[in-house]
């Protein structure tokens, strides 16, 4: 069985290096690269949107952990 | 944050600033993918009558009186804490002087450009500095041949040569 200190097993270190998993993982970080160029593509009004709803998730997190957060922008005024 | 921007048209249409343009992480996001930012940075410059201790006061007065309120170092207009920046090198005056016209909906917005961005990213160069200049590297479109005239113009060109390999890019 694989264990962190002792590293993988053969089996495990032998997949790691096939190619069909260096593919996999290669069409996976092309897709994730698309996708944030997908995003950069997007309106501003549109990105806007997304950074006050990224500021909404950062308030809700810090706030339940106790943490002191800064407000997210009121676009209602 | 039209209504933002619309309060930075006011402010020029009175003669408050010479002139304003969207910088920072919010200029940024014109670029790249949106990430998370709290403040709108926006660089100004202000007449010649204005010295460089009372710079700010008369716009400070002008939000106040419309109803604007101080937050740190921020001034919140309507609901967006800006932070008003004089343009403070020759970098920062070219990058406004030749900033791009914009429309946010109905409201014409005035927004640095990619290349100068970029280039004020790697003059300060904090840690936010370089990641965010290598995602403009990765995904914003812009003009090389003006990125380099700019670098060369304020004196980057030699950190660019230094720092660029550390950004994947020749």
């Amino acid at each position: 069985m694989d264990s962190p200190r002792n590293g993988p097993n053969p089996e495990t270190r032998s997949a790691w290096n096939s190619p069909e998993l260096a593919s996999l993982m290669e069409k996976l970080f092309a897709a994730k690269k698309a996708r944030r160029v997908a995003l950069a593509r997007l309106p501003i009004e549109e990105k806007v949107r997304i950074i006050v709803e990224l500021q909404r998730i950062a308030y809700d997190i810090r706030s339940a952990a106790g943490a002191s957060a800064p407000k997210p922008w009121d676009l209602s005024q | 944050m039209e209504k933002t921007i619309a309060v930075l048209n006011d402010l020029k249409r009175n003669g408050l600033v010479e002139d304003y343009a969207i910088a920072g992480a919010m200029a940024a996001a014109f670029y790249i993918e949106p990430a998370l930012t709290y403040d709108l940075d926006v660089f100004i410059a202000v007449p010649q009558t204005v010295g460089p201790i009372m710079i700010l006061s008369p716009i400070y007065e002008f939000l106040h009186n419309r109803g604007c309120v101080e937050a740190g170092e921020h001034i919140l207009v309507e609901g967006v804490p800006v932070q008003f920046l004089p343009v403070h090198n020759p970098l920062t005056q070219e990058a406004l002087q030749e900033a791009r016209e914009i429309i946010f909906r109905e409201t014409p917005a005035r927004v640095l450009r990619a290349e100068h961005l970029m280039a004020i990213m790697l003059q300060t160069y904090r840690a936010k500095d370089k990641a965010r200049l290598t995602l403009m590297l990765e995904q914003a479109e812009f003009d090389r041949q003006y990125f380099m005239e700019v670098l060369e113009r304020h004196g980057l060109a030699t950190k660019w040569a230094e720092s660029g390999n550390s950004f994947g890019v020749e």
